[in-house]
């Protein structure tokens, strides 16, 4: 996930323990991407998407005493952070709408490019079907491709019900789009 | 192994999470299906363009502030978590000051009263004129139950129900009624004095000494007699 390795965070740690703020600050600057994309794909919207990161890391800042180093920091803190992206979807019951735009296709065919994002949109409205914890873990390993341990962590479960969470969003999202994809779309977006 | 069961295990597969006996038997039967081998396909392309969500670009100035904006928020969450402790310290003051507050004018007007008399009693006042007529205990009862309409519209029950309430309201408004009762009377000896201040300086205290009783006039003589 980070440039940063576990001694180097273990340090940074240890020096905001005993009182370094400055710690803290390279602390953020090093996860501060990651935990805005991750809020981002989880609300598709800018304002939002900081508000959650920085709440994550203000979190942090405050239990940062109660860490134990038992996980890695970045599973603790993306812990923080998946919570407070579920409980911000709760209180709204957010219907998100995924714009073409925000589709990235890398080829330059025109009609291969409509039929792709047509694919991604359709992919995107599916994911955004899914149960939040789902959701959350889809991303996780998908997307910021985790590892099942790592996503365990993060979401404060077993190996086990990280794995069947993942296999179940990504039969969901086959069953979704079943009747959506057929055979032409994605020969066009195969080209 | 059937296609159902195969699809099932479709993404287990591409995960590296089977057995090595279920994976040689779904790979032995992709061999032999187009139609899971699509559903694998699809299932490839539909994780890969999950990958590809543009998010958007933001400049370095924006990475850059990130954290000064973030130290802004613990800050002023800071400052505003102070602010709520005095607000959640005043939340118990403010009804204690005032319960403190009620029970002081209570005892203060009350207890003193019945015991002795006040310091600005008519009685002990130097040139008391006027007789002030205190404020009766009974007088919220007498105003919220006139005896003409009682009579007329209460039965008995209701006006003994009524007169317990008005008893009960009475003797919550005791406090208030003694309070009255002494700014009344100080209002009354402070016109009194007023009034003898302005005939004394019209030199029409003659009249003044008229008004007063035999005994206030000998207490007066005695008291000129004294000063002399």
């Amino acid at each position: 996930m980070s440039n940063l390795s576990d001694s180097e965070v273990q340090e940074l740690l240890s020096r905001f323990l005993k009182g370094e703020e400055q710690a803290f600050t390279e602390l953020v600057r090093k996860y501060q991407k990651k935990a805005y994309y991750f809020a981002y794909r989880f609300t598709h919207n800018h304002q939002d998407a900081e508000d959650l990161s920085q709440e994550a890391f203000i979190h942090a800042y405050r239990s940062l005493k109660k860490f134990k180093s038992r996980s890695s920091f970045f599973t603790w803190f993306y812990r923080i952070l998946v919570n407070l992206c579920i409980n911000f979807h709760r209180r709204r019951s957010v219907q998100v709408y995924v714009p073409v735009e925000d589709i990235a296709v890398s080829d330059p065919d025109a009609l291969s490019i409509v039929e792709s994002k047509e694919l991604g949109m359709k992919i995107h409205r599916a994911i955004e079907k899914l149960p939040l914890r789902q959701k959350a873990v889809f991303i996780l390993r998908q997307i910021e491709e985790l590892s099942f341990e790592e996503v365990s962590e993060s979401m404060g479960c077993s190996v086990g019900a990280a794995k069947a969470s993942y296999f179940q969003a990504v039969r969901k999202l086959q069953k979704y789009l079943k009747g959506e994809i057929n055979s032409k779309s994605l020969t066009g977006s195969k080209k | 192994m059937n296609c159902k069961k195969v699809n099932e295990l479709l993404i287990r597969y591409l995960e590296g999470d089977l057995k090595e006996q279920e994976k040689s038997l779904v790979e032995r039967h992709l061999q032999e299906c187009k139609k899971c081998l699509d559903e694998l396909a699809l299932l490839k392309e539909v994780l890969k363009m999950a990958k590809l969500e543009k998010i958007p670009s933001l400049p370095e100035d924006y990475w850059a502030g990130y954290s000064a904006r973030l130290w802004q928020k613990l800050r002023s969450r800071a400052q505003h978590e102070i602010g709520s402790e005095w607000v959640r310290s005043l939340r118990w003051a403010v009804p204690v000051f005032a319960l403190a507050l009620f029970l002081f004018i209570y005892f203060s007007r009350t207890v003193p009263e019945r015991e002795s008399p006040t310091p600005f009693s008519p009685a002990k006042a130097p040139v008391s004129v006027v007789q002030t007529t205190p404020v009766s205990k009974g007088s919220i009862q007498a105003k919220s139950l006139p005896p003409a309409t009682v009579k007329k519209s209460v039965s008995v029950s209701q006006h003994c129900t009524l007169l317990s309430l008005a008893d009960s309201m009475d003797q919550f408004y005791n406090p208030v009624l003694d309070t009255t009762e002494v700014i009344d009377r100080l209002y009354a000896q402070a016109v009194d004095i007023e009034n003898a201040l302005k005939e004394t300086e019209e030199k029409d205290y003659l009249n003044l000494i008229d008004d007063l009783t035999y005994k206030e006039r000998q207490e007066l003589i005695k008291k000129i007699k004294a000063l002399l």
